[in-house]
């Protein structure tokens, strides 16, 4: 029991190195919390001070007690010189300067303390003491009654070091940081008082021996709790962060083991995330999903880069549609850990698309009868002409029947002429009820020249009452899979728009350009040029948005509906300025077949109503 | 005389009809059922085509489309009529609008049909058109002829005929012109024979075809 004193001293010079590896431990696991790796220094300076300390208390002679002292006073001094540090890391409040210049003073003293002959602290030693401690304990005398003039700048740099450790507390105090600051506050709190007993038993005002290396102690052990906590802090928040992001997160390992759910899909799935801890896809959902979510997985790890899909599963036997981002997780070396995934539920959003879309095909519809009625007069027109060469050939066919000697030939010529203008009556009738009935999209081959010759077809008139010169030039093997009303509802709405364009255009001669091409075998392209008012180059890239307009009267739905149709046919839409007056916008759309006119659906049969 | 009065037959023989539209398939049509009923046919598949052909000498009428690319109908209208062509104009059209029809009739087009257009509408505006364009004709040639006999006579030969198909006798004229009765008698006489006729009434008929007026003596 008589080295009770001198054994709490090696007991706490342990403790020391216990937590400055355990900090050092954590600062190699976690590079970026630099305060861990600054705590580790403390902590190893703080041993060896306390074993310098111990060795003090047992010194022999004068010369055994300087020694003892002087490591004593080195590894204070470093620990003294990286406390602030070690604060300005905690904290993440930097003074620069009061940082450098304290480190600057403890350097002084430490090199001072290595050259005075009886170290900092003392004038001189003329002999050793011993003090008995109030057990029976026996230990050298440190206790410093004449001190030397170098002693004060230690308290110098001592009391530097608790006003700024004390100002950061206020610091964070007022930044909210509360649990930090009370952290902060009372280790140097315990440290302060101690330091203060320490002095009053070095000006012999309290008899007994020092006692600073217990509030060295109280500053390790809050610190190290802090410290701690700080660290399990941002773990927390870390999870706090995956459980509360409203989408499903996952993490499995190479083997499509779930390593980590978050609460999300705890709670869709009725799983806990330690239930379903190392199980697999297979365990939790029926045999095809659970293959297709496999696959998924199996395609990130192998390309390693991240991935979106397209997930379905049920959640209380309703399906639910995910978008799901997926991505490798590597290790530090590069080598594939596991697949981390991110779902989100998109079963609402295509719900309300389904039903935006339904809304934007009746907007269409209205808007396609509306510019129907605006084409009626042309259409009536383009009906009255094959009636009229109906009516007049089978009349002149009639007199020619009824001379004494009827040239069969002629008639049969007549009679011929009869049969196409009917057809072609009858094709412009079918193109208008096309037109105006609402009908789901019927994909078929089709040969786009055709289809929009017939379009030009319809709207000749029409160019002709706006005095506008339209001149096509048609590629005739373009085949593509479409639906053929909708082609011509692009196409009709973009010329209808040059038209308007062209309207205001005075003393400028009018003109349309259509042209049909197939620049490779993967693209047909038509392109419509005209000579209009243009539109500023600032509005070009926003013209296909829905609900804009540059137009005074325009609903901004048009373009709009055409860049959709193009797109729901893997097509593309663009519009130009060119060099000239107008713009020039462009389709492209890809090709069936180019080249071969045999396998494509005949309409070449003499019945399309080319003028 | 008998010059003078040609064509007297039947006016739809010989006259020809010019179909101006831009649709190949109603134009052919029309051309048929016209000629058919008699008439020579040419088709034009524009304005401008048709206003590259040389002048017309004959009786006929123009059947021409309303719109059409590059000049439209009316504007051909008015251009034929600017150059002073007296070809009778009927107007075919798919969509007539009233405005467009009495701006056609206005300016003197015989009719404005419909198409499809039946043939009894469609002969009747032609028989109408050539039957018109056949009197123009008939009157513009009798001036043609008139003009070129009064070419013929001299200064004081075309005075004594203004006194004469004023009503004045040669006495009146001779005093009025200061030379003798018989001088006037003289010229007179050579007025009758250079402008080929045989009574005063019909000397003053050709006057006043040509709307030459009578001279007066105060």
């Amino acid at each position: 029991m008589n080295n009770i004193f001198i054994h709490s001293l090696y007991i706490l010079s342990g403790f020391c190195l216990f937590s400055s590896i355990h900090h050092g431990l954590i600062a190699l696991r976690y590079p970026v919390e630099r305060s861990n790796l600054m705590f580790s220094i403390l902590g190893l300076a703080l041993m060896f001070y306390v074993i310098a300390k111990a060795g003090a208390y047992q010194a022999g002679s004068v010369q055994e007690l300087v020694l003892m002292r002087r490591w004593e006073g080195s590894f204070v001094t470093v620990f003294l010189g990286f406390l602030p540090w070690f604060l300005a890391e905690y904290t993440d409040v930097r003074i620069r300067w009061l940082l450098i210049a304290t480190s600057i003073l403890f350097a002084v003293i430490f090199t001072a303390n290595l050259l005075l002959p009886y170290t900092i602290a003392y004038m001189d030693i003329p002999e050793v003491n011993l003090y008995t401690l109030p057990w029976g304990e026996q230990v050298t005398d440190l206790r410093i009654l004449k001190q030397n003039i170098w002693y004060g700048a230690t308290w110098l740099g001592l009391f530097t070091v608790f006003g700024y450790g004390f100002y950061l507390c206020v610091v964070l105090y007022r930044r909210s940081i509360r649990r930090k600051a009370f952290t902060l506050g009372l280790a140097l709190g315990i440290f302060f008082a101690v330091v203060l007993i320490n002095l009053l038993i070095n000006l012999g005002l309290i008899d007994f021996v020092h006692m600073a290396e217990f509030g060295f102690l109280a500053l390790i052990i809050v610190m190290s709790i802090g410290i701690t906590r700080s660290l399990q802090t941002s773990e927390w928040r870390m999870r706090v962060l995956l459980d509360n992001v409203p989408a499903v997160i996952y993490a499995k390992d190479t083997h499509g083991r779930y390593q980590l759910i978050n609460r999300r899909y705890e709670e869709l799935f009725h799983i806990s995330n330690e239930a379903a801890f190392g199980k697999t896809d297979y365990d939790l959902f029926p045999v095809a999903q659970a293959e297709a979510f496999r696959a998924n997985d199996k395609q990130v790890l192998d390309s390693s880069m991240a991935m979106q899909f397209d997930e379905v599963t049920d959640i209380n036997g309703v399906p639910h549609e995910y978008v799901t981002i997926k991505f490798p997780v590597v290790d530090p070396d590069g080598a594939p850990m596991g697949v981390c995934g991110i779902s989100t539920d998109v079963t609402e959003q295509h719900k309300a698309n389904k039903e935006l879309n339904m809304l934007r095909r009746q907007v269409w519809h209205a808007d396609r009868v509306l510019r129907t009625g605006i084409m009626t007069a042309s259409l009536a027109h383009e009906l009255s002409q094959p009636l009229a060469a109906i009516l007049c050939n089978a009349q002149a066919g009639l007199r020619f029947l009824n001379r004494d000697t009827p040239d069969l030939e002629e008639i049969r010529e007549i009679l011929n002429d009869i049969a196409r203008d009917d057809k072609r009556a009858a094709a412009i009738i079918k193109g208008l009820r096309a037109m105006l009935q609402q009908q789901e999209t019927q994909r078929e081959h089709m040969d786009l020249g055709d289809c929009i010759s017939e379009l030009l077809e319809m709207t000749h008139t029409e160019f002709i009452e706006h005095q506008i010169e339209c001149e096509s030039d048609i590629d005739p093997d373009c085949v593509i899979l479409a639906d053929r009303v909708q082609i011509q509802q692009v196409i009709l709405n973009i010329l209808i728009n040059a038209m308007e364009a062209m309207k205001d255009q005075a003393n400028i001669r009018h003109s349309i350009n259509v042209s049909v091409t197939h620049l490779n075998d993967n693209e047909a392209r038509v392109s419509v040029c005209d000579s209009g008012a243009g539109i500023p180059e600032d509005k070009l890239d926003r013209i296909f948005d829905g609900y804009y307009t540059t137009k005074d009267k325009g609903l901004g739905i048009g373009l709009a509906m055409c860049r959709a149709i193009m797109e729901s046919h893997s097509g593309r839409i663009w519009m130009e300025s060119n060099d000239g007056p107008g713009v020039t916008v462009t389709l492209a759309l890809p090709l069936v077949v180019a080249g071969t006119r045999d396998n494509r659906m005949g309409k070449q049969d003499g019945s399309s109503i080319h003028a | 005389m008998a010059a003078v009065s040609m064509h007297e037959a039947d006016p739809q023989y010989g006259a020809t009809v010019f179909v101006i539209d831009d649709d190949v398939n109603v134009c052919t049509s029309l051309k048929r059922l016209i000629r058919s009923a008699g008439y020579e046919v040419e088709v034009f598949s524009s304005a401008t085509e048709y206003l590259a052909r040389p002048p017309y000498p004959g009786t006929g009428c123009v059947l021409l489309d309303v719109s059409m690319p590059g000049m439209t109908g009316p504007e051909l209208h008015d251009t034929l009529v600017r150059t002073g062509s007296t070809l009778p104009m009927i107007f075919l059209t798919a969509h007539g609008d009233i405005p467009t029809g009495v701006q056609a009739m206005k300016k003197g087009a015989v009719d404005f049909l419909l198409k499809p257009v039946d043939e009894k509408t469609l002969f009747q505006a032609i028989a109408l058109a050539v039957e018109r364009h056949a009197s123009i004709k008939h009157h513009k040639d009798e001036q043609q002829e008139i003009t070129t006999r009064l070419v013929r006579l001299s200064f004081r030969e075309r005075e004594v005929m203004e006194y004469v198909i004023g009503g004045w006798l040669n006495k009146q004229i001779a005093s009025a012109l200061g030379i003798s009765e018989k001088t006037i008698k003289v010229h007179r006489s050579r007025v009758m024979e250079k402008m080929e006729v045989r009574s005063v009434a019909e000397l003053v008929r050709l006057c006043e075809c040509v709307n030459l007026r009578p001279r007066c003596i105060d």
